[in-house]
C-alpha cells in the first residue's frame, strides 16, 4: 500500500477511506499516513476529493467505508476522542461577526473543556504570536481577511492539538497574508505537530510538504516524499501532476 | 447530554443575538412600542372616526323638495340634515357632492290627504361609507317622521299615543366590571401576545442554524468535542429565551398601556366602567401557555433553519410560520375553553391559545390543564428530537 510506513509513529494511518454522496464517489480507497512534525499534502483540482477527505478526518463526515486512526483513537468508533486531538482550518475562516477574536476563542476553548485560565493564557499566548492584540477585542466581521484568517488558526491550535488539518488555508488571502500562513506551518511543524495540509498550489506544497498524495477524482494517484513523487516523473512537481491528473483524463 | 455544553452554547447565542441589531429592532422596540399603538392608538382612532361620522351633517339632495315642503324642514329641524340644492342629485350622488338623495313622489300630498300608502326613494352609494351611514341615518329620521304622522291620525280620531306603545324595553348587564374586562382581554391577548411568543425568536433561530452554514462557521463547531445533542439544545433553549423575553416585554408594554389610559381598552366594550385586572395566578397561567407556545414554534423554527441552506431559504421558510397561528387563533376565538370540545386541548398551537384563554377567563380547570400542558411537552419533545436528528445528518447539513 502506498504511503504507509513506520506504524507506531504515526499519528494519523488512514485506512482505505470512502465515501460517496449517492453514485457519486468523492473518496475513492485511499490510505496514507503521517507522523508528528510531518506535513502530509494533499494535492489535486478543485472537486478531487480532498476537502471531503479532510472533513472525514475532521469527523464532520462520516466515512462509507474504511478508518482512521487518528492520534490513537478509531475515527468511526470513536469520533469524540478524535476531535479532542485535532486542529481544523478551511479556507472560509468561519467566524462569529458579532464576537470578538478573544470572545472567539473563549467560546472553543470552553466547547474543548479547557479550563477558563488556560484558556486565557493560551490565548494571549497565540494573539501574541500571530501578532493579533492590534485588534483581539475587535469584533470579527470587521476584520480584513488576512486577519480573519489569522483568529481562525488561533483557534484551530488553542487546545494544542497534536493533528491539524488544514484544508486549503491560503486561497483567497493576499501574498503576504498567505506567506504568514505558509510560514506559521512550518513553524508547527517545527514543534512537531503532524499537519495534512490540502492545496492546488505547487508552490507552497513544495515548500512545506515532507510527503504528497497527489489526489485525482477521489482516488490517490501517486504517494510518497516530494523527492519520490518527482524522481518518478522526473521532472519538476507542477509536471508531473499534470501528467498524472492528465493521463487519467 | 452535556448541561455544561448546553449552558455554553445558550450563553454564546444569546449575545450573539442580543448585539445582533435586527433582533433588537424585532424583539424590544417593535413589541414594546406596538403595544401601546395597538392598545390605545387603535380604539382611540376608531372611536374619533365614529364620532366624526356622527358629528359630520350629512348633505342631502331633495328631489320634488317642492311637493313636501313640511317633510324637509322636519329634516332640517333634526339637525342632522344640510339640504343642498342640485340639478342633477343622482350624478351628484355618483361624484360624491352628496352623501344621499332622497325623491319625493308626485303623490306625496295627496297620498298623505288620502291616507294612502306612497313610497319615498332613498338613494344611497353602498361603496361609499358617508353614504351608507347617511342612508341609514335618513332611514331613521323617516321612521320617525312616519311615526309623527300616526300619531296626528291617531289624535284626530281620539286615540291615546300610548296606544302605539305597548311596553319600553330595559336593559340591564349583570356581569362584574372585571369579568366584563377579562372577556375583551381573552379576546385580544392571546393574539397580540401568542404571536410574540411564537415569533420573537424567529431571527435567532434562523441565525443559530442557518446562519451558522452561512457563515461556514459550522464546520468548526462540528468539529468540536460536545455531542450535537447538546449543540442543539443550547441553541433551541436561545430560541425559547428570546421568544419569551419578546412576548413578556409585550405583556409588559400593554399592561402598563393599560395602566396609564384603561379607558382606551374600555371603550371597545361600549363601556367605560370596565375594570381590567391580571392577578398573579392569572399572569402565571397566561406566561405558562406563552411559554408552551413559545416552546414549539422554537422547535418548528429550528427544524426548518437546520434544513435551509441560507438565511435568505430559511427566511422563506419560516415566514409562513404566523399562518400556523392564526389559524387557530380564529378557530378558538369565539370558544370558551369550558364549551371546547376536548379535542381542540389536544391539538398543538389551539390548546396554547385555549390554555391564555382559560387563564384570562377562570374556566381552567386541573383536567384540562394536564392535558393542555402535557400534549404541549410532548410536541416539543418530538420538535427537539427532530432538530437533534436532522442535526446528526450530513446530507442536510452539507446540502447543497
Amino acid at each position: 500500500m502506498p504511503g504507509t510506513s513506520e506504524g507506531d509513529e504515526n499519528l494519523i494511518e488512514v485506512k482505505r477511506l470512502c465515501k460517496s454522496f449517492g453514485p457519486l464517489k468523492a473518496v475513492d480507497d485511499i490510505s496514507f499516513s503521517c507522523q508528528p512534525g510531518e506535513v502530509f499534502g494533499l494535492l489535486g483540482e478543485n472537486g478531487a476529493g480532498k476537502t471531503t477527505t479532510l472533513r472525514m478526518l475532521a469527523t464532520i463526515l462520516r466515512p462509507t467505508s474504511g478508518t482512521a486512526i487518528v492520534a490513537g483513537h478509531d475515527l468511526v468508533q470513536s469520533p469524540h476522542m478524535v476531535r479532542r486531538q485535532i486542529g481544523v482550518l478551511s479556507t472560509e475562516p468561519g467566524l462569529y461577526d458579532r464576537l470578538t477574536v478573544r470572545e472567539m476563542l473563549r467560546y472553543y476553548g470552553e466547547l474543548h473543556d479547557m479550563p477558563l485560565p488556560e484558556i486565557s493564557r493560551r490565548s494571549e499566548e497565540l494573539i501574541e504570536m500571530l501578532d493579533m492584540k492590534a485588534y483581539a477585542d475587535r469584533r470579527t466581521g470587521k476584520l480584513s481577511r488576512g486577519m480573519k484568517q489569522k483568529a481562525a488558526i488561533a483557534r484551530a491550535l488553542l487546545h494544542d492539538p497534536p493533528v491539524l488539518l488544514l484544508d486549503e488555508p491560503t486561497t483567497g488571502l493576499d501574498v503576504v497574508s498567505a506567506r504568514t500562513v505558509v510560514n506559521f506551518i512550518q513553524q508547527l511543524r517545527a514543534s512537531g505537530k503532524c499537519i495534512v495540509f490540502s492545496s492546488h498550489i505547487m508552490g507552497e506544497v513544495e515548500k512545506v510538504c515532507d510527503r504528497v498524495g497527489i489526489v485525482h477524482r477521489g482516488r490517490l494517484v501517486a504517494c510518497g516524499t516530494l523527492d519520490e513523487v518527482t524522481e518518478t516523473g522526473q521532472g519538476e512537481l507542477e509536471d508531473i501532476f499534470v501528467r498524472l491528473v492528465g493521463a487519467q483524463e | 447530554m452535556n448541561w455544561r455544553h448546553i449552558k455554553l452554547v445558550f450563553r454564546k447565542e444569546m449575545l450573539d443575538t442580543l448585539r445582533d441589531k435586527r433582533t433588537l429592532l424585532g424583539l424590544v422596540i417593535l413589541p414594546v412600542l406596538l403595544m401601546p399603538i395597538l392598545i390605545l392608538g387603535m380604539p382611540a382612532l376608531m372611536q374619533s372616526r365614529m364620532d366624526k361620522a356622527g358629528e359630520e351633517l350629512t348633505v342631502l339632495a331633495v328631489v320634488g323638495a317642492e311637493r313636501g315642503p313640511e317633510l324637509v324642514s322636519w329634516l332640517e329641524a333634526t339637525g342632522s340634515f344640510t339640504i343642498k340644492d342640485s340639478e342633477q342629485a343622482e350624478q351628484d350622488l355618483a361624484d360624491g357632492h352628496v352623501d344621499a338623495v332622497l325623491i319625493i313622489p308626485e303623490n306625496w300630498h295627496t297620498a298623505l290627504q288620502l291616507e294612502e300608502t306612497t313610497v319615498l326613494q332613498v338613494q344611497y352609494d353602498a361603496a361609499r361609507e358617508k353614504s351608507g351611514l347617511a342612508a341609514g341615518k335618513l332611514q331613521s329620521a323617516l321612521d320617525l317622521f312616519a311615526t309623527s304622522i300616526i300619531k296626528e291620525r291617531l289624535a284626530a280620531r281620539g286615540f291615546d299615543t300610548n296606544f302605539l306603545t305597548p311596553f319600553h324595553r330595559q336593559l340591564e348587564n349583570i356581569a362584574p366590571e372585571e369579568k366584563m374586562g377579562s372577556t375583551i382581554l381573552s379576546f385580544m391577548l392571546p393574539m397580540i401576545i401568542g404571536i410574540w411568543a411564537a415569533l420573537g425568536g424567529m431571527y435567532t433561530a434562523i441565525d443559530v442554524a442557518a446562519g451558522e452554514k452561512e457563515r461556514g462557521t459550522l464546520e468548526p463547531l462540528l468539529a468540536t468535542p460536545p455531542k450535537r445533542s447538546s449543540l442543539v439544545m443550547g441553541k433551541y433553549l436561545a430560541v425559547v429565551v428570546t421568544s419569551m423575553f419578546s412576548a413578556t416585554l409585550s405583556l409588559a408594554s400593554l399592561i402598563l398601556s393599560m395602566a396609564v389610559a384603561p379607558q382606551a381598552l374600555a371603550s371597545m366594550g361600549a363601556s367605560s366602567d370596565i375594570v381590567f385586572v391580571l392577578p398573579p395566578a392569572t399572569l402565571a397561567a397566561f406566561l405558562l401557555a406563552s411559554l408552551l407556545l413559545a416552546g414549539l414554534f422554537s422547535a418548528i423554527s429550528i427544524v426548518l433553519s437546520v434544513f435551509a441552506r441560507s438565511f435568505k431559504e430559511a427566511q422563506v421558510y419560516l415566514s409562513p410560520l404566523s399562518f400556523l397561528l392564526v389559524i387557530p387563533a380564529f378557530l378558538t376565538q369565539f370558544i370558551t375553553p369550558a364549551e371546547a370540545p376536548f379535542v381542540l386541548h389536544l391539538l398543538p398551537i389551539a390548546n396554547n391559545l385555549l390554555m391564555m384563554k382559560g387563564a384570562l377567563l377562570g374556566g381552567l380547570t386541573t383536567p384540562v390543564l394536564l392535558v393542555s400542558v402535557g400534549s404541549s411537552l410532548l410536541y416539543i419533545a418530538i420538535g427537539i428530537v427532530l432538530t437533534i436528528q436532522l442535526f446528526s445528518k450530513e446530507q442536510v447539513l452539507f446540502r447543497t
